[in-house]
């Protein structure tokens, strides 16, 4: 095989792995745009942000564990948890500051336990934060007889009204979640074992990590990214409710994984996770607007979500191809 | 050169170092093989002792044939499993089975065991998919079947649909399967133990078994040998299909009728099933016996719950602990014969 | 210079350690002790128990009985970690690397430098530069990614990394087995700088040439005993053999290891003009019924991407493979199979080993087919399996409790000895072989040596690539040299000499 095709491959395929789910961004807004005129306006695209702020955060969390090798399905459930808790606390205090370090008190519990199977027992975390997806929701289903609960407070109008500059708390703690996050996993030790963990556990413990202790301060982090998503889901929900953000977890995981990011962990940033994002909330308010019935609304999104992972996968295939490695047969992105 | 101060050296080489086991060792060692064997009874005893009606023999069939389904759908999971891979679509292949089945029999399109036969022909069709989808497209199977798992409701519930989302099993065999036995055997019972036994033998005396368990071990290495590991991969997947579907129809035999929500969220009964068997998620360990040890915990579960009468708001939160629980104390057992 | 330390007291001391695993005594009341500024070698067939022992005092594993002593102190080693903090440092027979960081952050992790939380990149770079060049491994860039090198470099960045804990006790565990001549000098070199500032240096090999070289005491092993620790500079070669293998040496093997054989004329494989990438450039030769060829050459020469490409995993091949004749397209291993060729990979651990199978289930992975019921039914023949294996585990001399023990309990070298196994039971026609013998002790490496001179006598033709020249000359009718991806030199077996053979290595400049 010549080379310059090996060379073209090798730069498409990397063009493609960098830019090809933003140009698949920019597709979709075109689409909505010309489905919608009213979609492609400020309002909406603040709207957009605002409506899937909870994922945004909650990817930030969920990048941490898949890159340290583990799964987090509990998000959702454990927001929903801590919701309710900070609704039912509030209606019986009336104390916002009480309330709010209830629900955190909950998110950091949820993540201590999860956190503490996973890294002390060592059971697989698919199983334990499964579990937690179902008993969490279950607790938060329980506890209100399955009705949401309803409250006012100046917090939530804050949240809800508020600006800084043009930007509205809620996008503000979307920024500061990426941040946070950003920082923690380029310029911390946490961070660097947070790669370690995902490339081989075995030897990072032999290299003198306490992998179990860092295992749990990721769960933490989830369960912290967990708390500030309850607020802005309880604030935009003005209640707190036992079935909000259904299927968080899984778009969560489709944004991270969409965006880039190995499954098999080791790998990935955050750049990717908010791409996988800003894609996923595209999708979920485009196809909204358009006023589907339930199944086609996740019929079409199965299909463009998977079309995207095509061209993600091509573009891994062709930098592997370019780069002349062996074995092409052999890997999948879910490879071990 | 010295002559070696060594009073050693007249010994015969390579002598044996092997030791007997000790009885600690050995303790720990059937501990861990058989470790989930003893959640069952443990769970068994806490369950009787605290529901009295759990232990008796009315009960124990009926956990067994509310364990049949579980049970059937999580052989093809195991294998899925061992080759590092999962299947979310089970609950939907499921549906797609029993809906397949039933417009062909309902609008007397064929007799009975030839529908069946096609129900299953589908089923085994989009575990095909999933596995081409995965393998040659090269997409991971979590994504790939949580699509599936919401195409192939859909196209399922399309099916439904021309029958007023709604079908009822009529057909004779269906009810004998549900409703007969065989010396306190149900046959239902009877078609998960058959099944197991074929699968059994499969995975344990066969070359295809052997391959599963050295491409979940080591993919790359297996490759090397010559295996034609996609293959046996997408055919893992149908497999896993058609096991979902044989799943599915016996479900439906016991429902009685085919509604929308046949199968919705059954994958995670089945993947815990797989995984309390001591299964790993990241592939090459597994046992199809203990799968079924693991599918008998999560029916007990269910089960007593029931018999508690515990809300169902809070049943799946109770059902979340206990899944823990078992977790835990599996877990245990193999620390303990590691350590 | 070594003779006043002698005296002094041990810095390091084990006494009367014991370790069980389920089924296998692998150490059984060992005494070991090291001193400062020594070189000690720690010898021993495969399985002795040498690498047990070490992770023992890596705190990877902890003794069932006996206790060790460091400066005079008792010390307790519960967590890898506890080791590093008294100053024990190793660098492990399979390689513990994370593939996914770069070379920097591989060697700072877990003692990252920097206030509480915060990473200092900086001094991360600085140091991991300044660590390289005293090893002097620059040309490494430290910002790659530990799967982009290849396995050698992975060692040498391992060593650089133990070294950079300024450890008083370095465990070096078989590091030369990956390693060409000059690298090995290169790393002796750096031990003996090491030795002269007081550091205790534990060295495994199964190469006792490096052992009589450049160490000065050695501790031999045996079936998880201590056999002794004899003072290198007054003794020999085969002094050292008779007390690992615990006989005459003439009773076990003849240093004549290849019996005599002549390679027929009939041309079985021939390659003509093959290219692979930038990496093997239009390499034409011929390989003749019952013959054995060595390929050798620098490390990265192109000899280890010439044997892929003709097992069908490279991609960009360019060139003609004929077959008896005829062309073939191989582009995978199973075609490669098909056509009679295998391939044992240099990367044992990732592209041969399944470890959690057993070593039965390893063995015969390839070669299922041949122990079916009948030819229509894949039902595995566990007898015939079982027979065949335990057949192979006596002919390569594999240390193992039984044919169906996990692989991952089995020693290093024994791992190795299996999948060479694998390919034996195969029997196929043309046998490439990369780097087959690399952690085998001395005594299989001669009966594996024998095993295929005589397949060779069958009719088989192997090719067998290493860095090791030396075993290269031994064992082959003809010695190819690679240079820079290209075929510089094809020696017959009369014809050459170590001299010419290092002198062509080396691109035909004169070796010093
Ligand atoms: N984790 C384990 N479980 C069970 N047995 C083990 C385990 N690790 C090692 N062994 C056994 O202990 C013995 C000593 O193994 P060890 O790895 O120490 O040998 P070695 O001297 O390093 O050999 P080599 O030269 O091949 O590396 C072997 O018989 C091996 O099978
Ligand atoms: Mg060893």
């Amino acid at each position: 095989m010549p080379n310059n095709q090996r060379d073209f491959r090798l730069v498409f395929g990397r063009v493609l792995q960098t830019y090809g789910l933003l140009l698949m961004v920019i597709v979709l807004l075109v689409i909505f745009t010309f489905l919608n005129e009213r979609f492609f306006t400020l309002q909406n695209l603040k709207n957009i942000l605002e409506q899937n702020a909870a994922l945004a955060i909650v990817a930030v969390g969920v990048t941490f564990s898949i890159i340290s090798g583990n799964f987090d399905l509990s998000p959702g459930a454990a927001i929903a948890l801590a919701g309710v808790v900070l609704a039912l606390v509030y209606t019986h205090t009336n104390n916002m500051w009480i309330a709010a370090g209830a629900a955190l008190g909950v998110s950091l519990l949820v993540g201590l336990f999860n956190g503490a199977l996973i890294s002390y027992f060592r059971i697989n975390s698919v199983i334990v934060t499964l579990a937690a997806m179902i008993w969490a929701r279950g607790l938060a289903l329980g506890l209100t007889s399955a009705d949401s609960i309803p409250f006012q407070s100046r917090f939530v109008e804050f949240m809800n009204n508020a600006s800084f500059l043009g930007v509205s708390p809620i996008i503000l703690l979307i920024i500061l979640s990426f941040v946070l996050g950003w920082f923690l996993l380029g310029y911390t030790r946490l961070g660097r074992y947070t790669y370690a963990l995902g490339g081989d556990s075995e030897a990072t413990k032999q290299a003198g990590v306490n992998t179990a202790l860092y295992t749990l301060l990721i769960f933490l982090i989830s369960a912290f990214l967990v708390w500030t998503g309850t607020l802005v889901t309880v604030s935009r929900l003005s209640a707190g409710a036992p079935n909000a953000v259904y299927g968080l977890e899984f778009d969560a995981i489709v944004a991270v994984i969409i965006g880039g990011n190995s499954m098999t962990g080791g790998e990935g940033n955050l750049g990717k996770t908010l791409i996988g994002v800003l894609f996923i909330a595209i999708l979920n308010n485009g196809l909204s607007t358009l006023g589907m019935r339930d199944s086609s609304f996740y019929l079409y999104k199965g299909f463009i979500i998977l079309i995207a992972l095509f061209f993600e996968v091509m573009s891994r295939r062709m930098i592997v191809k370019g780069q002349g490695s062996t074995l092409s047969g052999n890997e999948t992105v879910s490879g071990h | 050169m010295t002559n070696n101060p060594l009073e050693t050296s007249s010994t015969p080489p390579l002598a044996k170092r092997t030791v007997e086991f000790r009885k600690g060792e050995v303790i720990s060692s059937i501990f861990s093989q058989f470790g989930i064997l003893f959640i069952v009874i443990l769970l068994a005893i806490v369950f009787g002792a605290t529901a009295p009606r759990f232990l008796l023999v009315q009960n124990i069939v009926n956990i067994f044939k509310q364990v049949s389904v579980v049970a059937i759908m999580a052989i093809g999971m195991t294998m899925v499993i061992l080759i590092g891979g999962i299947d979310l679509s089970v609950g939907s292949v499921a549906l797609l089975a029993g809906a397949t089945t039933m417009y062909f029999i309902n609008h007397e399109v064929t007799n009975t065991p030839i529908a069946i036969l096609l129900g299953l022909l589908a089923s085994a069709l989009v575990g095909l998919l999933n596995g081409v989808l995965v393998e040659k497209a090269k997409i991971s199977p979590i994504i790939v079947t949580l699509g599936t798992m919401i195409a192939i409701r859909g196209l399922a519930q399309s099916i439904l649909w021309l029958d007023n989302s709604w079908a009822w099993v009529k057909a004779p065999l269906f009810k004998f399967v549900a409703n007969e036995s065989i010396l306190f055997f149900p046959l239902v019972v009877i078609v998960m133990l058959v099944m197991y036994l074929i699968f059994w033998f499969i995975l344990s005396q066969t070359s295809f078994g052997r391959y599963l368990y050295a491409i979940g071990g080591n993919q790359k290495a297996t490759y090397l040998c010559g295996i034609p590991v996609e293959r046996v991969k997408i055919f893992a997947y149908t497999l896993c299909g058609f096991t979902a579907g044989v799943g599915g129809l016996v479900l439906i035999s016991r429902l009685s009728a085919v509604s929308p929500a046949v199968g919705l969220r059954i994958e995670f009964d089945v993947i815990t099933a797989v995984i309390l068997g001591g299964a790993s998620l990241s592939g090459g360990s597994g046992r199809l016996e203990k799968t079924l040890l693991g599918a008998i915990i999560v029916g007990m579960i269910l089960n007593y719950l029931t018999i508690k009468g515990i809300p169902g708001t809070l049943q799946s939160a109770v059902n979340g602990f206990i899944i823990l629980i078992a977790a835990v104390l599996d877990r245990l057992s193999k620390v303990r014969s590691a350590g | 210079m070594t003779q006043s330390l002698q005296e002094s007291p041990p810095i390091l001391e084990m006494t009367g350690i014991t370790k069980r695993f389920p089924g296998v005594l692998a150490l059984n009341r060992v005494n070991f002790s090291v001193k400062r500024g020594e070189i000690h070698s720690l010898i021993g067939q495969n399985g002795a128990g040498k690498s047990t022992l070490m992770k023992i005092l890596a705190g990877v594993y902890s003794a069932d009985e006996g206790t060790i002593c460091m400066e005079e102190q008792p010390i307790h080693l519960r967590h890898p970690s506890d080791s590093l903090n008294k100053g024990i440092a190793i660098v492990y027979q399979e390689l513990s690397l994370l593939p996914n960081l770069t070379v920097a952050q591989n060697i700072f992790l877990g003692r990252e430098p920097g206030k509480w939380l915060l990473l200092d990149n900086k001094t991360i770079f600085n140091r991991s530069r300044q660590i390289l060049e005293s090893v002097g491994i620059d040309h490494i860039d430290i910002h790659t990614k530990i799967a982009d090198i290849p396995l050698a470099q992975r060692q040498l960045v391992e060593i650089a990394k133990a070294l950079s804990h300024n450890p008083k006790v370095l465990i070096l565990d078989e590091p030369t087995a990956p390693l060409t001549g000059d690298d090995t000098k290169h790393l002796f070199d750096i031990l003996k700088r090491l030795r002269s500032q007081g550091v205790a240096i534990i060295f495994i090999t199964h190469r006792l040439k490096e052992v009589i070289t450049y160490c000065d005491r050695g501790t031999v092993l045996r079936n998880g005993q201590t056999v002794g620790c004899v003072d290198i500079h007054n003794t020999s070669e085969s002094a050292l053999i008779e007390m690992m293998i615990g006989q005459k040496l003439e009773n076990f093997y003849r240093s004549d290891t290849a019996t005599k054989h002549l390679p027929k004329q009939e041309v079985v494989l021939e390659v003509q003009g093959l290219s692979v990438g930038k990496k093997v450039r239009d390499v034409t030769f011929q390989v003749r019924r019952g013959e054995i060829i060595g390929i050798t050459g620098l490390l990265g020469a192109g000899q280890n991407e010439l044997a892929r490409a003709l097992f069908g995993i490279e991609n960009q091949v360019a060139g003609v493979i004929r077959r008896n004749g005829k062309p073939v397209r191989i582009s995978s291993p199973s075609e490669a199979i098909y056509h009679g060729i295998c391939l044992l990979t240099e990367n044992r651990k990732e592209e041969g080993l399944i470890l959690e199978m057993s070593v039965k289930e390893n063995m015969t992975l390839p070669s299922l087919a041949f122990f079916r019921l009948s030819k229509w039914i894949p039902v595995v023949n566990h007898r015939k399996e079982h027979s065949r294996v335990e057949e192979f585990i006596r002919k390569v001399n594999i240390v193992t409790r039984s044919a169906n023990t996990r692989l991952r309990t089995l020693s290093g070298g024994n791992q190795q000895k299996t999948i060479v196994a694998r390919w034996l039971l195969r029997n196929l026609e043309i046998l490439l072989f990369i780097e087959p013998t690399r952690g085998i002790d001395v005594g299989a490496k001669a009966e594996i040596y024998r095993l295929l001179s005589s397949l060779a006598n069958e009719g088989k033709s192997i090719i067998v690539v290493s860095t090791d020249h030396v075993e290269v000359m031994g064992i082959s009718d003809r010695v190819f040299v690679m240079y820079k991806g290209r075929l510089a030199k094809i020696f017959d077996k009369v014809e050459v000499s170590e001299e010419k053979l290092l002198f062509e290595i080396q691109g035909g400049v004169p070796h010093d």
